[in-house]
This record gives C-alpha cells, sequence and structure tokens, in this order.
C-alpha cells in the first residue's frame, strides 16, 4: 500500500472508531435515561416495572397533602380528574407548589401503585407548564 | 402615534433590507444604514411604549404591570417573543453595519457586495417574519382600564439587562461567517487572506456567545434556588450548540489562514454554525418547547421559521455540495502533526454538537409524530458529553506544543511528560492535602484542568509571544479554570434541607448558618417575607416574594469568596410553624464564571492583534 493511501486509511479508521464509540455511548446512556411520560390513567393501563423511572403529570388533588412528622416529607395524590396516583415526595417543594396545581414528577412506582418521586415541578405559571402536561391536561380538562 | 411610528419604521426597514438583498451597487451601503436606523428607532418606540406602559399594546399589556420598577420596563422590551426578535433584526443589522465600516478593504467589491446581499435576504426574511406574525406593535384598545400582565417575575432581575442582548450578539454574529461561506462558495475562491478578512467575524462572536451563555448560567444559579449552574435545559442546549461549532469553526479557520488547509472544512463548519444558531433561534422561538425562557405559542410561527431556516440551511448545502470539489487539495501534512490534531479537535467538538442534538430534539420529533411522550433528563448530557469531551481536553493542552506538518512523538513526550505527570500527580495531592475525599472523575477533570493551565504556562516560557499567542493562552486558561472548577463543584458541593425556626442554627461543610428573625418587607412590585441569617459575622438572607397575579419567586441569599459560595434559598412554611430552608456549599463555582470570562478576553486581545496588524500594513 503506498503511503498516502495508508494515512488515509488510517484516518478513515480513526474517525470510525470515535463514531462509534461515540453512538453506542449516545444509545447507552438514551437507553438509561429516557423517562416516558405518563398522566394517571394511561399509568394505569401501562405496564410499568417497578424500577423504571417515568415521569408522570396531573393536578394535586384537592384536600389530598399531608405532611409527614418530618415536616420535609409530604404525600398527595396526582390526578387527571379520572384516576388518581398516590405520592410520596421528601424534599423541598417548588414555590409554587400546592393543591390543584398542574405539577409533573419524576421517580419510580413501587408494586402497589405508589409513586416515589425524586423531582418535583410545579406549573411556573398560565403560560409555563412544563410541555407535556399542557397538551395533556388540554384533553382531560374538558 | 409611538407604537403606529414603530410599526411604520419596521416596514420602511423592511423595504431597506430588500433593497440591500437585491440590488448589487454601491449605494446598498445606504440601505444597511437605514435599516439599522429604522430598526433602532423601532426598538426605542418599543422601549418608550415599556415606560409609558401604554397598555394599548397587546406586547406591553403582557409582558408590563403598573407597578414594575423601571430598569425591567427597559428590558421587559426584549423579555418575550416578539420583542426578542426585533432585538434579534436590530442585532444582525448592527453586525451588517459593522461590518461595512470594520471589514478588510482588501476583500474585491464584488466579493463585498455579494456578503451584503446574502445579509439583506436574511435580514428581510425575518424582519417579514416578525411583521407578518409577530408585530410587538399590534394595538388592541381596551374598554376598560387594564393593569398589565406583567413580566415574569423569573425574568425580573439585571440579568435580563445583559444576557438577551449578549447572547444574541454571539449567536446572531455568525450571519457575516455564513454570507462568507456562501460568497466563497459563488465564487469558488477562499484564499489566506480572505481566511485573515473573516477571523475578526467569528471571533467577535464567538467570545460574545461564550460570555452570553456564562451570564445564562449565573443567572440560572442565582434564580432558580436550586444552586445548579447547568441544566442542559433546551434553550441552554440552543445555546451551546453554536459555541461547540463555531471553537471548532476557530480552529479549522487557523487552519486555513495559516496553512492554507481545510478549507471545505471550514467553509462547512461556517455554514453548520449558522444553522446551528438558527435552530437554536427556531427551538426557542416557534414555541415547540414551553419552558422557562419560552413564551411562545402560534404555530404558524413555527412552521415560518421552519420553512425559512429549511431554505436557508438547505440553499447553503447544496450550493456546498456542487461546489466543493473546488477546494480539495492533496494534504501535505503526516499523521502526527498539529493539522491532524486540530482536525480530531472539531471532529470531537462535531460528536459532542450530533450528540446534544439528539438529546434535544428527540422527544421534540415523538412529539410531533404523535409517538411517545418521553423526557432526556440531564443524566443523559453528562454521560456523553463528558467522555467525549475529556480527549479534548488532552489535546487541547498539547496542540500548541505540536509542530505543523510533522512531529516526532519523542520529541513531544519529552517536552510535554513533566507536565503531564505533573498534572496527574497535583491533582491527586492538592484535594487530598485539603482533606477532601478520592474520585476518579474528580481526579480526571482536576488533572485535565491543571494540564491544560500547565503546558499553557510552558508555550509562554519557550515561544516569543505575539498578542495572538496572548489570546490562545488566555482563553485556553480559561478553559482550564472552567473545566477545574466544574470537576471540584461537581464532586465536592453539600447541602442540606432542613426545617427550621427563628433562634436555630445549623451546619454545613464546617459553617454554622444561624436564623435569625423572620421579617416582612414591600419591594416596588412585590410583597416579600424575607429569612435573615447570620454565618459566622456575616448577614445572609434569602426571601419569598409575591408579585401581582399571586407569581411567587424565591430570592436566594449568597454569600462569596474566591473559592466557595455559600447559598440560601427559603422554602415553604409548613403546619407546624417551621420554614424549610435549602442550604449550599459551592466550592469554586465563580470559577466556572470567571473561566468564561477568561474567553471573552482572549478574543478580545485577538481582535486588538487583528487591528494592530492591519494598521500596520496600511
Amino acid at each position: 500500500m503506498n503511503p498516502k493511501r495508508k494515512k488515509k486509511l488510517i484516518g478513515i479508521i480513526c474517525i470510525l472508531l470515535l463514531l462509534s464509540g461515540a453512538i453506542s455511548l449516545a444509545l447507552y446512556a438514551l437507553k438509561q435515561n429516557i423517562n416516558l411520560f405518563y398522566m394517571p390513567t394511561q399509568l394505569l393501563q401501562a405496564h410499568v416495572l417497578p424500577n423504571q423511572t417515568i415521569r408522570i403529570g396531573g393536578y394535586v388533588k384537592k384536600g389530598s397533602l399531608h405532611y409527614d412528622s418530618t415536616g420535609n416529607g409530604v404525600t398527595f395524590l396526582i390526578t387527571d380528574n379520572k384516576n388518581d396516583i398516590p405520592v410520596e415526595y421528601h424534599g423541598i417543594l417548588p414555590n409554587l407548589f400546592r393543591e390543584g396545581q398542574g405539577v409533573v414528577t419524576t421517580g419510580k412506582l413501587s408494586a402497589k401503585n405508589k409513586f416515589f418521586a425524586q423531582e418535583l415541578l410545579a406549573k411556573h405559571d398560565e403560560k409555563y407548564m412544563p410541555w407535556p402536561l399542557a397538551q395533556s391536561l388540554k384533553g382531560s380538562k374538558s | 402615534m409611538i407604537p403606529e411610528l414603530g410599526s411604520f419604521a419596521l416596514i420602511l426597514a423592511l423595504c431597506f433590507a430588500l433593497i440591500q438583498g437585491t440590488i448589487r451597487s454601491e449605494l446598498t451601503v445606504n440601505a444597511v444604514f437605514g435599516q439599522f436606523t429604522f430598526l433602532s428607532f423601532a426598538m426605542l418606540c418599543l422601549i418608550i411604549s415599556f415606560i409609558n406602559n401604554d397598555m394599548s399594546v397587546i406586547y406591553v399589556r403582557e409582558h408590563s404591570h403598573h407597578l414594575l420598577p423601571f430598569i425591567y420596563r427597559v428590558g421587559a422590551a426584549w423579555g418575550g417573543h416578539e420583542g426578542s426578535l426585533l432585538l434579534w433584526c436590530l442585532v444582525l443589522s448592527a453586525w451588517t453595519f459593522a461590518f461595512i465600516i470594520f471589514s478588510d478593504k482588501k476583500l474585491s467589491k464584488t466579493t463585498f457586495s455579494t456578503i451584503l446581499m446574502i445579509l439583506g435576504w436574511m435580514s428581510a426574511g425575518f424582519i417579514l417574519f416578525l411583521l407578518s406574525t409577530s408585530n410587538p406593535f399590534q394595538r388592541d384598545f381596551p374598554l376598560s382600564p387594564i393593569i398589565g400582565n406583567d413580566l415574569t417575575p423569573v425574568l425580573q432581575d439585571p440579568g435580563l439587562i445583559f444576557h438577551p442582548p449578549m447572547l444574541y450578539s454571539g449567536y446572531v454574529g455568525f450571519a457575516i461567517a455564513f454570507a462568507f461561506a456562501i460568497a466563497a462558495l459563488l465564487e469558488g475562491k477562499f484564499n489566506k487572506e480572505w481566511a485573515r478578512a473573516l477571523r475578526p467575524w467569528i471571533i467577535l462572536p464567538w467570545s460574545f456567545l461564550s460570555f452570553g451563555i456564562v451570564l445564562g448560567s449565573w443567572w440560572a444559579y442565582r434564580e432558580l434556588g436550586w444552586g445548579g449552574w447547568w441544566f442542559w435545559d433546551p434553550v441552554e442546549n440552543a445555546s451551546l450548540l453554536p459555541w461547540l461549532a463555531a471553537t471548532a469553526l476557530l480552529h479549522s479557520l487557523i487552519v486555513s489562514e495559516k496553512r492554507s488547509a481545510f478549507k471545505g472544512w471550514t467553509l462547512l463548519l461556517a455554514i453548520i454554525t449558522y444553522a446551528l444558531s438558527l435552530l437554536g433561534t427556531f427551538l426557542v422561538r416557534s414555541g415547540v418547547l414551553v419552558s422557562v425562557h419560552a413564551f411562545a405559542n402560534d404555530p404558524r410561527r413555527g412552521l415560518f421559521l421552519l420553512g425559512y431556516i429549511a431554505l436557508i440551511i438547505g440553499g447553503a448545502l447544496a450550493l456546498y455540495s456542487i461546489r466543493i470539489k473546488k477546494f480539495f487539495k492533496p494534504s501535505q501534512f503526516q499523521l502526527f502533526s498539529r493539522e491532524t490534531f486540530l482536525l480530531i479537535n472539531s471532529v470531537i467538538l462535531l460528536t459532542a454538537v450530533a450528540t446534544i442534538t439528539l438529546g434535544t430534539l428527540y422527544p421534540i420529533v415523538l412529539e410531533a409524530l404523535n409517538l411517545e411522550k418521553i423526557s432526556i433528563g440531564e443524566p443523559y448530557f453528562n454521560t456523553v458529553f463528558v467522555p467525549i469531551m475529556l480527549p479534548a481536553l488532552l489535546l487541547m493542552g498539547l496542540a500548541p506544543h505540536v509542530h505543523w506538518e510533522k512531529q516526532s512523538f519523542l520529541a513531544l513526550w519529552k517536552k510535554m511528560g513533566l507536565a503531564l505527570l505533573l498534572s496527574l500527580l497535583l491533582a491527586f495531592l492538592l484535594p487530598w492535602s485539603l482533606g477532601y475525599p478520592f474520585g476518579f472523575l474528580t481526579w480526571m477533570g482536576i488533572s485535565l484542568g491543571l494540564w491544560i493551565l500547565l503546558s499553557t504556562l510552558q508555550s509562554l516560557l519557550k515561544q516569543k509571544t505575539g498578542l495572538n499567542h496572548w489570546a490562545m493562552i488566555v482563553a485556553h486558561m480559561g478553559i482550564a479554570i472552567l473545566v477545574i472548577g466544574v470537576s471540584v463543584n461537581k464532586s465536592y458541593s453539600e447541602e442540606r434541607q432542613v426545617k427550621m425556626q427563628p433562634g436555630e442554627s445549623i451546619m454545613l461543610a464546617g459553617y454554622q448558618f444561624t436564623f435569625d428573625s423572620l421579617d416582612k418587607t414591600k419591594g416596588p412590585n412585590f410583597e416579600s417575607i424575607k429569612a435573615n441569617f447570620t454565618v459566622g459575622n456575616e448577614p445572609i438572607s434569602a426571601e419569598q416574594r409575591i408579585y401581582p397575579h399571586d407569581q411567587t419567586l424565591g430570592k436566594t441569599g449568597i454569600i462569596f469568596n474566591g473559592w466557595r459560595d455559600l447559598y440560601l434559598a427559603l422554602g415553604n412554611s409548613l403546619p407546624d410553624g417551621n420554614w424549610s430552608i435549602r442550604i449550599y456549599y459551592k466550592p469554586c463555582v465563580r470559577w466556572i464564571w470567571f473561566g468564561g470570562f477568561m474567553l471573552l478576553i482572549g478574543g478580545m486581545i485577538s481582535l486588538l492583534n487583528h487591528y494592530q496588524k492591519r494598521r500596520g500594513a496600511l
């Protein structure tokens, strides 16, 4: 092989290696980190594995918010006005978190359909809503 | 009357843009001037409408309030969709105007006017978009007096005045490089003089963009109350993507200028950089993602923007594929050389661009196709971005020491081996001597930061240093400081969430936070509950503010020195009379922004060099 071709070949092999490395890294990370989004009714119909991280969204049901004795844990129901999912969360509540408010939460579902939230997002104002929720709620409100 | 004048000025600006785009004559310079004048005038009209709180203007009504402080009324002019698009157009015309005044006079008249024409079309499209779908001056006379929707509290911060104009100056500025690339493709010519003429038009927007991103990060850190400084939010990604591509472009251009190689690659990168700027504009302005920054909701806007962007970028890439053969030249460098290192650097940066784009667009595409609703969170970006960038950082320390064309590996090792081993050792010893635990990624991060720092300093010792070399040194050291800041911050931050009431104290990272008192105060347009703490002798306080329309916002308290931030956020009140409190210890977090600031300084030094040389040549 002449040196010019050899150089080209090495160059191409390097780029291919780098590219395949990046792609497999991206696929691996995607597989770990894609979180599916559900509303309570969809969640009850879906098959979600106990240790899978998912996001659920809906309203905080009126009258369902309770603080535990430490003051840092809360339990409440997320509702889409058809079905409810009980949620447990430890940590500081977002500023706009209150009953009747739209929320999106990321976490894991336990065997008994109780949701352990790791992250809680509340609707920011009339115009801002985590985008999957905005569209889903449009449907369920009417 | 004033809003009508604003609308009228926009129409005139559109006419001037069309003249600039269609007529090839020396008079088009006047069209650029006219366009800049009328767009500035329109912006002034909008700002005056805000200052007067003219609630008959829909855009003002939606973003102002009779209690909104003066300075935020000025900033609110670009706080929403319509106004920020007007800012976009204004910044583009300002860049074009600057190009006329400062551009390299070595460019031929035809090239010069081709570039102006391309910019003219670009500007015309965006002003048309502004006028037809998002006119900020649209009126609607109310029957009864109204008070206005108010500016979102998150935006009521000094950051609003500086961050958007800085960011826009950055990514709109790449339009010049894009127009340059198109002109080069059309004329089939891209030589050293061109590369030199193009250089300031990449360095300057790149510096602004770097600093704009840093300002945004600093703003998010103070405002959002979670002690984080980067969230991989699509809006943040929209600004990071063009930055990465522009960084690749900057380095590839050096090769084109010094070695007259990589010409096709540089042109492609110029197109990609601008394409990513436009993609960012589309993401933020079309309403496809509704997030903290993005308040647009009209699908017509999305379609217009998407169509227009597809036209510009599709056209550019088609032209590229037809004309690129003219720029191929057999390469004269060996595999182990500075050229190769810089090439690998751009490939790595583009790979990072591809993976971030994937993570940002994938959920939107799935949603648009009505398939699944998914979200891709921070872990994806961290898992992918960090390993991809590590080799780039390693090369960054090496490349300035590698010769053009060819380099012997042994000589390089002899020269750089000490710095490499020293940085690996120091990164292990420094945290250990300060009593911090060992972590592999932390060690890697700090080593790479130190490695760049040491090798950059080493290049200072041995080579004769011109201003251009200084620019590189400052910018690379900025990245080194940023990398060290990120590594230390990610690894050694501490936080606590507690419930407290006045009189209690709590320890974090060796600091005692004492909750002294709780006040009720009033600001110009908000009421607030303020928790006063002391750490040592220093007071620190966090607030919960209630703005009109029942919007609440937490204001964090921060005390800082060069080494660490102490950060306090007030949560909600609990039924038992306690308050939930978050406190953070954030080591080296300011290094991140300082590093970003050094990029701006580096860019400015390089510019200084450019004009010094030019004056010398005249």
